[in-house]
This record gives structure tokens, C-alpha cells and sequence, in this order.
């Protein structure tokens, strides 16, 4: 009796761990599966009707979306606007960051979420205006215009990481430092500086994904001299045959994963949380 | 003496709060009101004021089938993310085997360019993607079904590209949850149900809750998604797009009157999404 | 037992290292959406007693920028602008003073924007196009693919001289748009048919008129593109002959018909509704002359064009887009569709699409395809303007044209039929032939009302 009873509840209990892996991986398929079919369409000739892989391979649609897209200036466009949108943020939130992780400023909330704001209203509110102002200042069509539209919405996340990793600094520890005889600069350079440092590279990791994703405000300020990768995406899926399309779209995610991937093995994760809550 | 220090450390906060406040400025606050004054301005002119613009987009037949369907698609999303990221987070905790994989893929729809995602999906959930095929070949479906550019489809593709900020959230939450507290309840004769659904939910409240906010306006504002994606399906942000991007000579001053119709409601809806998540915190 | 542990302990060491990397996206996110949140509630609710100074800074700040803005319709000119506008100016009195007898040698650099070409044609370009020019005029040209409405736009905030788009290869509509909209193009035909003495061998109604606007001789027709009804001979056996048999048989193909929307990016959400309606109410009087659309719409056959297109659309598969339709197509789920010959043929060439697809005409009207205009902006620096016009003779010669026609079988610009071999019209149709049954997009009316009303007017419940 308990022996049958036992059996019952390890089938119960494995059937929830089926049931678990069924969601877990479905959840997982669901998420890549998309990327795989680009893939296989990017390799694939002749895949008509209901099949589910292409019959013939060939990789005829990278030659052509390596011409046609014209990948290195587009490659190029995108890390520039990228670097610069970085660069322009990552100044503009240091101070601010310092400002209102660190110092007294009166209404830091209000002021933070004044800040804030331009993640809150959606952009193509903004993106009208930013493309109107810089039509008039020549500045559509440049990577500075493009970049500096991202700014406006780099910078608030820039400000927001970099004023928390700000704020987790702990006194004490500066002031430890200080006790034991280290000049300021010293200080800085030994003590600060490592603990601020993986806040500084998480904002920047951020900025950097969100100017080299952004598409709103790149489609309203780019020109021909500025096409980005989404903005090439964007054309290539209106108006080529998608099997060239996913080719460039296999060719465009591959720095973004690379990013990543370099990320990750240069910065100590532990770091990065340890930058978060304060040491 | 302190006195003029005070006043010089306010100098310096000032100074340094100056670079972020100018690009919030330059940057988010001047566009903005470019684009009120231009909302407010006849149709191609630089001068005058009328309300017309607003007017004759508010007395739009489609004006409220657009603002229906960006509400739809942007609350269906976040209730649908909030299902799918609770019990994601549920089971990741437990750290099955290959969890950081699970991890890592809940980060993919947020660092892959979104265009790219919606492509895939287009070609995954055509009528003769993989989806359809498993219907029709697994389950023996006599026909297919039509998701790409129906209002179902837009879901589908919303949810995917913007679930990650809710399963992110709610799952650091999760971890950061201390454990005595359901190990207290378990003590005290709580069934999993109970603990789950009065312990561990209430506490986790505020991360699902952030997370879905920040669900709800990527997906109040998507722009790039239902623009590929959409077919006939036009939320605010595209039909503003498409006023300057298919008139000639394009129409920016009804884009600017959409543009702030949207804003504005935005805002107002957080306002009212705070409300009344909050209140049953208090 | 002991296996066991090892595993566990395997694991966990495995969990801290990607908790991290996990970690260092969640935590900023988290930090964010958590004080967004608590942000936003102190924004809308408390800021009162806590940010008067700041409020009463921000309102300030606010209306200082509301006078600023409102002051100022005219360009707010950054320093930035300013220092541009002076060193140009110290460069023109500095450098033509000081060599004015030898002319500057020609740019041998021009950037062309094509809001015409597709997938097929973007390839043609960038592979064979190009680099024949670059080797015979050693010119080098930067080629990029555009969208109208942002080519308009930018045109428009040129100043004389520092436009940096010095060919333009555009839609007839676009052309028309540019025209239309005022936007300065060079004068080509008659005026400079000595510099491009190629352009003589276009006809001239081609040269003067683009969807019945007058074009004033701004464009050089580069090709010729032509519609028409293609096929799976898998599902349709027997096709319809004109437009009015396809619309008496919709019901035979209901729900696998292709067609476009109305205010698509491509021409032919235009160019079908166009045919169609042209099919029973003719658009353009015996002299080729637009109708115009209040007298069309008081015309009761007119009105049941439309009623009889609005319920045709009812048995087709709307696509967005061509690429939309051509997954369609390609998956089996549209059988029938009327589109450009070239597009079609090119893509069963290179397999992407099914071989068993066919082409046939409709007797009563086959719309003319996206026309290739050339086109030189008016507002470029004036050295350019004669290379430009260089490239765009070179374009015209018949080596160009029969490489066109050949290629990629598109019917050429250029009068020089006799000049083609004979294999291309085993291919395609003979030009005598698509031309009688070929429907020019006149009334610029209609297509604009197309693109306007259309989805209201044609697709509405």
C-alpha cells in the first residue's frame, strides 16, 4: 500500500519536473526560435510550401546583402553614432551622477524624475521636435546629429546608474583610506575608482545597446551618409526578398553579441552587483 | 564663514548637475516644446495658432480605434508578461538544470535589435513557419492559422520583445527574497499555494510591478515593431510615423498633435497605473 | 550519494559566476524600473513641499524657453553654425582669389540616393552598375538607398550650393512630389541635351510628363517598368484575361488573391487600384489628359468602380508590403497577384521564388511599373552638376540599356529596340506589345487620393 502510494507521488513529482522542463524549454524555443529560422532562411534556396527546412543551401544571400548593404559603412555608422552617443552621455551623467548620488541637492527626487522623464514619454514625441530643431541646425544626416539624438535618450539611464553606484560609495571606506595616510589622489585612484568603476562600465554597456538598438529618433534624424543597422534592417524587410534581408540580419547581430560577449569576460560580474550595493 | 562655503557647495552642485540638466534640456525639453508649438501651428505654416490640429484628430472616425488598440496591445502585453514572468521566476530560483541559460535567454529580447527579433518572428509564426507546421503536421490542423498582422500575432510579438524587463525584475526580487520567511510560513502549516500566493506574491509586488511598468511603456511607445509587424494594425506612435513619412508634403503639425495626445496620455495613465497598484500595498 | 554532492557543488560554483553576469544587466534595470516608479509617484503626488525652489526654478526655466521657442520661428543658429558659416566664408575668399585660372580639378566622388529600386535591382546597382562607372568614367559613387519622404525633407533644408546628394534616381511619383513641392531640380531636357546628348533618345512624352505632372524636363527615364499578372500554375490553371473577368471569378481564388495596401511605400499599392478603376472608368481623357477627381467622383460608373474594387479587396490578402506578398506567395497561400514583370522573373531566376509561377496580361490595362527617373538636385555645389550629368549620359548609353534589358529584363529609357538582341524577347514581350496594353499612371489626382483616402475609402468596414 505505501509502496503504491510512494510510486503514485514520484510519478506526481515527476510529472511536475516534465511539466517544468516543458515550460522551461518551450519558454527557451519560443525566445530563439525566431533567430534560428533566420538562419536557416539566410542558407536556404528554394524553401517553398510547407517544409520545415530549406531543401538546397547556399550562400548566395550573403554575397548579395554584403553588396547591397553596403555592411562596413553601416557597421561603422552604427559604432560612431554609438561611441559618440556613449561618450556625450557618459560626460554628461558622471557630474550630474556625482551631483545627485553624493552631494545635497534640494528636491533630488523631483529632480531625478525630471531626469528621467524623457524615458517616460515615448519618444517619437520628442524625436518630432529633436528632427525639426535639427533640420534647421544642419544637423540631420551627421553622426554627431544622430548621436546626440540618442543622448537625450542614453543619457538619462546613464545619470540614473551612475548616480546608485554613486550613492553605494561608502564613506567609511574613503574615509579608511584617508585614516591610513593615502593622499586624495591616491584615494581616488586605489579606492574610488575600483568601486565606481563597474557602475561607470554598466552604464556604458547600457548606453551603448540602447544607441546601437535605437531606432525611433535614428529614423527621424539619419540621412544617407548616417544608416545604421536598424534603419538597414528596416529598408531590407520593406523592400528585399527577406531571404537577403535575414542574411544581413545574421551579419548586423553578430557584433551585438559580441559586445556582450567581450563585456562579460572583461568586467568581474561580481564586481558589477558589488558596485550596486555598496561595499 | 559657512555661510560662504554653503553657498560655494551649492555653486558646485549646481555646476555639476548643469551638464545633465542642459542635455535634458537641449535635448528632451526644447524638442518637446518645438513640437507643442508646431501641434498648435496650421498645417506648413511657421506662424499663427489654431487648435485644428487637435480637433480634427480628436473628431478622426479612427482616432478611437488608434487610441483603443495602442491601450490594448500596451495593457494585454504587460498582463501577459506579469503571467509569463511569475511563474518563470518561480522556477529559476529553484535553479533547474541549465538555468543560466533560461537567464541569459530573458536577456535576448532586450539586446538584440528589436527589427531583427520581429523579422524572425514574421517567418516563425507564418503560415508556413514552424508554429504552423507543428499545428498542421503534429496536430493534424486541417488549415493554418493566420497570426502574422492580426491583433493576436501583435501580441504575441509584443510580449516577446518586451516581457524581459518584467522577468528581470521580478526574478532579482525573488532572489533578494529572504527565504525564512516562507520557511516560517511552511512551519506554521501553509500549503505551497498559500505561501506562494500570500508570501512570496505580496513581497515580490513591487518588483513585478516596476518591471511592468517599464513593460507597458516600451510597449505604449513601440514604434518599430508594429511598423514592421502591424499589417493593418496602426498604434498611435505608427500612424503618427505615418503622417510624415507617407504625405507629401508631410504633415508635421498633425504629427505633433498625435505626438502630444500620446504623451500626454501616457502619463496620465501611469498616474492612474500607480494609483491603483499601489493601493492595495498601503 | 557522494556523486551527488560532487555535482551539487559543481553547480553551485557554476551559478555564481553567470548569477553575476545575469546580475550586472538586472541590477540597473531593476534600479531603474524601481525608481521610475517611486520617482514618478513623488513626481505626480509629493513634489509639492519638497521642490518649491525647484519648481519655482523649473517654471522660471520654462517660460524663459517658451519666449525663447516663441521668439524664434526662424533658425535658432547654435555657435556651432556660426563657426561652420565662417570658415566657409574665409575658404571661398581665400581659395578663389588665389587660383582663378586653372579650374579645380572635377569631384571624382558623388553620392546617388535610390528611393526606387528593390531588393533585385539594389543588387544590380552595387554589382554591375557601380563599378562599371568607376572604371569608365573613374568616377566613384557612393550608393544608398533612400526613403521619399526623408529624401524631401532633407532637399528642403538645403541652402543654395550644400546639398550633398548629387543624383537622385526616384519613382515618377517622387519626381512629380519634388516638382510639385517646389524643390529645385536641374533643368535637363531641352536644355542640357548637348551635355547629355544621350537623353535625345527618350521619348519625349516620357521626359515632360511623370504621372501627369509636368516634370519641366528634370528627369532622364533610366528604364521602363512594366506590371503584370503573375500566376502559380499549381493552384491557377486558367487565368483571367482582362481585369473585368478577374473580378466576375474572384470568388474561384477568394482569399488567395496578392494585392497591396493602398498607402504602401511601394507603387503598387497605387498603380492596381489605379488599373482597376482605369479598366472601367478611363482615368485620362482621349488626349492622355487627366480627369479631374470631382468630376470622376460625380460620374456614377466611377462610384461603382470603386464599389466594385472596394468589394474585390474584400477577397484578397492584403499585404503591406511586396516582401509581404512575396512570402505569401512563396508559402502557397496567394496563387494570383499582379506585379512587376522584372521583380517576378528575377526572383524565380535566383530561387526565391517558386519556378511553377507564371505571367500573363489583362487586356484592358497593365499599370506601368515604378518609371526610372535620374534626377540632379538643383541645390548641390555647382562643380558636381557636370559630373552628374556625366554619369547620367553614360546611364543612357545603349551599351547601359542593352545591359539593363538583358540582365535583369527590364525595358529600357531609351528608343533603341532595334538595338536588342533578339533572346530577351524570348523572355519577355515585345515592347509594341506590353505598350497596348500598357496603363501610364497620369492622374496624379487619383494615385494621391489612392494613397490618402485609399485605406479609408477601399479597405474600410
Amino acid at each position: 500500500m505505501t509502496a503504491l502510494a510512494k510510486r503514485y507521488w514520484h510519478a506526481l513529482i515527476n510529472q511536475k519536473k516534465l511539466f517544468i522542463y516543458t515550460f522551461l524549454w518551450s519558454f527557451f524555443l519560443w525566445i530563439t526560435s525566431p533567430f534560428l529560422i533566420i538562419l536557416l532562411k539566410s542558407v536556404g534556396r528554394n524553401w517553398f510550401g510547407k517544409r520545415w527546412l530549406p531543401p538546397e543551401l547556399t550562400l548566395d544571400w550573403y554575397k548579395w546583402a554584403l553588396t547591397i548593404a553596403n555592411i562596413p559603412q553601416v557597421l561603422s555608422n552604427t559604432l560612431i553614432i554609438a561611441a559618440i552617443a556613449v561618450t556625450i552621455s557618459t560626460l554628461l551623467a558622471l557630474p550630474t551622477g556625482w551631483a545627485l548620488g553624493r552631494r545635497k541637492v534640494p528636491a533630488k527626487e523631483v529632480l531625478t524624475s525630471i531626469i528621467l522623464l524623457p524615458r517616460m514619454i515615448p519618444p517619437i514625441a520628442y524625436a518630432l521636435g529633436i528632427a525639426q530643431i535639427f533640420y534647421r541646425l544642419h544637423l540631420v544626416d551627421t553622426h554627431l546629429g544622430v548621436a546626440l539624438a540618442h543622448v537625450a535618450i542614453c543619457a538619462p539611464y546613464a545619470i540614473l546608474v551612475l548616480s546608485s553606484t554613486f550613492e553605494g560609495l561608502d564613506e567609511r571606506v574613503l574615509e579608511a583610506a584617508a585614516v591610513c595616510g593615502a593622499s586624495q589622489l591616491r584615494t581616488f585612484f586605489h579606492v574610488t575608482l575600483p568601486l565606481v568603476l563597474p557602475g561607470i562600465l554598466s552604464s556604458i554597456i547600457f548606453t551603448f545597446t540602447t544607441s546601437y538598438n535605437e531606432f525611433t529618433l535614428t529614423l527621424m534624424t539619419y540621412g544617407p551618409h548616417t544608416i545604421t543597422l536598424p534603419v538597414r534592417t528596416y529598408l531590407a524587410v520593406g523592400e528585399g526578398y527577406w531571404e537577403v534581408t535575414s542574411a544581413l540580419s545574421i551579419i548586423l547581430i553578430i557584433p551585438s553579441l559580441f559586445v556582450l560577449f567581450m563585456v562579460q569576460r572583461q568586467v568581474q560580474p561580481e564586481k558589477l552587483v558589488g558596485g550596486f550595493k555598496g561595499v | 564663514m559657512s555661510h560662504f562655503t554653503n553657498k560655494r557647495q551649492n555653486l558646485i552642485t549646481f555646476l555639476l548637475l548643469s551638464p545633465g540638466l542642459a542635455g535634458f534640456f537641449g535635448l528632451f525639453f526644447y524638442p518637446m516644446l518645438v513640437t507643442l508649438f508646431r501641434s498648435l501651428r496650421p498645417e506648413g505654416q511657421t506662424s499663427g495658432w489654431t487648435l485644428g490640429n487637435y480637433a480634427a484628430f480628436l473628431s478622426d472616425p479612427d482616432f478611437r480605434g488608434i487610441i483603443w488598440l495602442t491601450f490594448f496591445l500596451a495593457i494585454t502585453s504587460t498582463f501577459l508578461s506579469i503571467l509569463l514572468s511569475v511563474p518563470l521566476a518561480l522556477l529559476l530560483r529553484r535553479k533547474p538544470v541549465g538555468h543560466r541559460l533560461f537567464r541569459l535567454t530573458i536577456l535576448v529580447p532586450i539586446t538584440v535589435p528589436g527589427l531583427i527579433g520581429a523579422l524572425g518572428l514574421l517567418l516563425f509564426w507564418g503560415s508556413r513557419g514552424w508554429f504552423n507546421l507543428l499545428l498542421l503536421q503534429v496536430f493534424r490542423l486541417k488549415a493554418p492559422l493566420t497570426i502574422n498582422y492580426t491583433l493576436t500575432g501583435l501580441v504575441i510579438f509584443y510580449v516577446w520583445h518586451y516581457f524581459s524587463y518584467t522577468a528581470i525584475t521580478t526574478l532579482s526580487t525573488l532572489e533578494g527574497l529572504d527565504p525564512a520567511f516562507e520557511e516560517a510560513a511552511r512551519v506554521a502549516g501553509a500549503t505551497p499555494w498559500q505561501v506562494l500566493r500570500y508570501i512570496v506574491i505580496p513581497l515580490i509586488m513591487p518588483g513585478i510591478l516596476s518591471g511592468s511598468v517599464l513593460t507597458f511603456m516600451a510597449a505604449f511607445g513601440a514604434f518599430s515593431i508594429p511598423l514592421i509587424t502591424g499589417g493593418n494594425y496602426r498604434p498611435l506612435s505608427v500612424a503618427i510615423y505615418k503622417q510624415i513619412g507617407i504625405f507629401i508634403p508631410a504633415r508635421w503639425s498633425a504629427a505633433s498633435a498625435m505626438a502630444m495626445i500620446m504623451a500626454a496620455l501616457q502619463v496620465v495613465f501611469l498616474i492612474f497605473y500607480m494609483r491603483i497598484l499601489r493601493r492595495p500595498m498601503a | 550519494m557522494k556523486n551527488k554532492r560532487r555535482n551539487n557543488g559543481r553547480r553551485f560554483s557554476y551559478e555564481v559566476g553567470r548569477k553575476g553576469v545575469v546580475n550586472h544587466i538586472e541590477m540597473p534595470v531593476k534600479g531603474c524600473g524601481d525608481q521610475v516608479i517611486g520617482l514618478t509617484i513623488q513626481f505626480f503626488q509629493g513634489g509639492r513641499q519638497m521642490g518649491n525652489k525647484v519648481w519655482k526654478l523649473l517654471a522660471l526655466t520654462v517660460v524663459v524657453a517658451i519666449l525663447v521657442a516663441s521668439c524664434a520661428p526662424a533658425p535658432t543658429p547654435t555657435p556651432q553654425v556660426i563657426v561652420k558659416k565662417e570658415t566657409q566664408v574665409v575658404k571661398e575668399t581665400v581659395v578663389v582669389p588665389i587660383t582663378p585660372t586653372p579650374p579645380p580639378p572635377p569631384p571624382t566622388e558623388i553620392t546617388i540616393v535610390d528611393t526606387n529600386s528593390g531588393a533585385n535591382f539594389q543588387w544590380y546597382w552595387q554589382n554591375i552598375v557601380i563599378p562599371s562607372i568607376q572604371e569608365q568614367l573613374g568616377v566613384k559613387v557612393n550608393y544608398v538607398v533612400g526613403s521619399e519622404s526623408e529624401l524631401i525633407e532633407r532637399m528642403k533644408a538645403w541652402e543654395a550650393g550644400k546639398g550633398d546628394v548629387h543624383l537622385l534616381f526616384v519613382k515618377p511619383e517622387h519626381i512629380a512630389n519634388m516638382v510639385q513641392q517646389g524643390i529645385p531640380l536641374v533643368k535637363l531636357w531641352p536644355d542640357l541635351k548637348d551635355q547629355i546628348p544621350n537623353l535625345t533618345k527618350c521619348r519625349e512624352d516620357y521626359l515632360k510628363l511623370a504621372q501627369g505632372v509636368d516634370i519641366q524636363g528634370t528627369g532622364a527615364l533610366y528604364w521602363r517598368s512594366q506590371y503584370t499578372l503573375i500566376y502559380n500554375t499549381e493552384y491557377v490553371k486558367n487565368p483571367p484575361k482582362s481585369w473585368k473577368e478577374f473580378y466576375e471569378r474572384r470568388a474561384e481564388w477568394k482569399g488567395h488573391i496578392g494585392w497591396m495596401r493602398p498607402d504602401s511605400k511601394s507603387g503598387s499599392g497605387r498603380s492596381l487600384p489605379y488599373s482597376f478603376l482605369n479598366a472601367y472608368v478611363p482615368l485620362t481623357d482621349a488626349q492622355g489628359k487627366p480627369i479631374p477627381l470631382a468630376e470622376l467622383q460625380e460620374k456614377p460608373e466611377f462610384q461603382d468602380a470603386v464599389n466594385k474594387l472596394k468589394d474585390f479587396l474584400t477577397y484578397c490578402k492584403i499585404a503591406n508590403e511586396p516582401t509581404n506578398m512575396f512570402e505569401d506567395f512563396n508559402a502557397g497561400d496567394t496563387w494570383i497577384a499582379v506585379y512587376t514583370m522584372d521583380y517576378s522573373l528575377w526572383s524565380i531566376s535566383q530561387g526565391t521564388m517558386p519556378p511553377t509561377i507564371a505571367a500573363a496580361a489583362l487586356s484592358d490595362g497593365m499599370p506601368a511599373g515604378s518609371d526610372g527617373y535620374l534626377a540632379i538636385p538643383g541645390n548641390i555645389p555647382e562643380p558636381y552638376k557636370p559630373v552628374a550629368m556625366k554619369v547620367i549620359n553614360y546611364l543612357l548609353s545603349d551599351d547601359q540599356q542593352i545591359r539593363l534589358i538583358t540582365t535583369m529584363w527590364q525595358y529600357t529609357g531609351t528608343e533603341i529596340w532595334d538595338k536588342i538582341p533578339d533572346v530577351v524577347w524570348r523572355k519577355i514581350p515585345k515592347w509594341e506589345e506590353v505598350e497596348a496594353y500598357r496603363v501610364r499612371l497620369s492622374n496624379k489626382e487619383v494615385t494621391d487620393w489612392i494613397k490618402t483616402e485609399g485605406p479609408k475609402v477601399l479597405l474600410g468596414k
